[in-house]
C-alpha cells in the first residue's frame, strides 16, 4: 500500500473507480434516468420513475465523496 | 412460457459444456502461475502475461496503472453496485426499496400494494365492466354457470402465500384469498382438467390464457378475490384473478370473464 500510495497512479485510481460504478448504473438504467421511458412505462404500468436522475446523482457524488475520503486517508498516512 | 423454461436449461448446459471445454485452460494456469498468486502482486510488482500459443495476448503492452487484484475489485464493486440497485425488484421486501433505479425499485407500498404489469386502463377494463354486472362464467361440457362476486365469496375460501413473479423481472410475494380452482371445476360437475381462462381484458394477448390439468388440481391454485386481506384492486384484476404456483405472472390472468372447463 506504502509503494502504491507514492505512485501519481493513486489519484487516477481515487477518480477512475466511483467514475467507473457511476457509469456503469448509468449505462444500465439509462431510460430511467433520462424519463425517456416514463410515458411508455406510465401507459403500461401507472407509475413514473420520477427522481431516478437524482438519485443517480446522488449515488455518484457519494461514491466520489468516499473515494476522495479514502485518497485523504491513504495521504495522510503517507505523510 | 415455456420456451422460458426450455430456454432456461439450454443456457445452463451450454454454460456447464463452456466450462468442461476450457477447464484445461484453467488447470494448466493455475499450475504455471499460481492459483492465487497473480493477485498477491500489487500495481509495481504487476507484469504483463506471457506470450500464448493463441496469440490473444498483447505483444508490447503500455506499463499497467492497476494491479490484477485492482482490476478484480473494480469489476466487483460494480458487480455489486447492479446487484444492489437490481436485486431488490426481483426479490421484493424491504430490500425493493433500494432499488431505486430499476423500473420495477423503490418505494411501491407494501401489503395489497405492489407493482402494477399492465394497469386496468391500459388493458381496457372499466369500472363499469367489473360493477354490479359482473358475472363469472363457469363452463364445462355445453353447460354454463353464472356467479357474482358475492356468490365466490360465498363459496369455502382458501389462503395460500404465493409469489407473482412477472418476466419483466420482479417478484412480489403476497398472500391470496379465494376459491381453488379444483373447488370451482367440481362445481362445474367435471374433474380437474385443462382449462381456458378468459379475462374481461377487450384485446392484446393476455386476455385469455390455457392451465394444464396439473395446475388446475394443485390445491394451492386459486381464483383470487382479496390478496392480504384486502379485495383486489382494479388495477391487480379485480373482480377475481388467477394465482397458481411457479407459472409466470403474466399467464395468471386478471380480471377473469370466464373459466372454461375440458369436459
Amino acid at each position: 500500500m506504502s509503494r502504491y500510495g507514492a505512485s501519481p497512479l493513486h489519484l487516477l485510481a481515487h477518480v477512475r473507480v466511483p467514475a467507473g460504478i457511476a457509469g456503469v448504473l448509468l449505462l444500465v438504467y439509462l431510460p430511467g434516468i433520462t424519463g425517456k421511458g416514463d410515458p411508455v412505462l406510465e401507459g403500461v404500468s401507472g407509475r413514473t420513475l420520477d427522481g431516478a436522475l437524482e438519485a443517480w446523482l446522488l449515488i455518484t457524488a457519494a461514491l466520489f465523496a468516499v473515494s476522495a475520503v479514502l485518497y485523504g486517508v491513504r495521504r495522510q498516512r503517507r505523510a | 412460457m415455456v420456451a422460458h423454461y426450455y430456454g432456461g436449461v439450454v443456457f445452463i448446459a451450454a454454460l456447464l459444456v463452456h466450462l468442461v471445454v476450457k477447464m484445461p485452460v484453467v488447470v494448466r494456469a493455475y499450475r504455471d502461475r499460481g492459483v492465487l498468486a497473480p493477485l498477491r502482486e500489487d500495481l509495481a510488482h504487476t507484469r504483463p502475461e506471457p506470450p500464448d500459443e493463441d496469440g490473444l495476448v498483447a505483444a508490447e503492452p503500455a506499463a499497467p496503472t492497476i494491479s490484477r487484484r485492482g482490476l478484480l475489485a473494480f469489476v466487483g464493486a460494480g458487480s455489486t453496485a447492479i446487484l444492489i440497485t437490481g436485486a431488490g425488484q426481483s426479490v421484493g421486501g424491504p430490500l425493493r426499496r433500494l432499488a431505486v433505479l430499476a423500473p420495477r425499485g423503490g418505494d411501491q407500498g407494501g401489503g395489497a400494494e405492489f407493482p402494477i404489469n399492465k394497469t386496468a386502463r391500459n388493458a381496457g377494463v372499466t369500472p363499469a365492466m367489473t360493477g354490479a354486472d359482473y358475472r363469472l362464467v363457469l363452463a364445462a361440457g355445453g353447460r354454463e354457470l353464472q356467479l357474482t362476486r358475492d356468490d365466490l365469496l360465498a363459496l369455502s375460501q382458501r389462503t395460500e402465500t404465493l409469489p407473482i413473479a412477472c418476466v419483466e423481472g420482479w417478484t412480489a410475494t403476497r398472500g391470496w384469498t379465494g376459491v381453488p380452482l379444483a373447488a370451482l371445476a367440481a362445481m362445474a360437475g367435471v374433474p380437474p382438467g385443462e382449462l381456458l381462462v378468459e379475462s374481461l381484458q377487450p384485446r392484446g394477448v393476455l386476455n385469455q390464457a390455457t392451465l394444464s390439468c396439473d395446475q388446475v388440481a394443485d390445491e394451492r391454485s386459486l381464483l383470487a378475490l382479496t390478496v392480504e386481506g384486502e379485495p383486489l384492486s382494479l388495477d391487480h384484476g379485480y373482480p377475481a384473478r388467477i394465482i397458481v404456483p411457479a407459472l409466470p405472472g403474466v399467464h395468471c390472468t386478471k380480471w377473469v370473464a370466464a373459466l372454461r372447463f375440458a369436459a
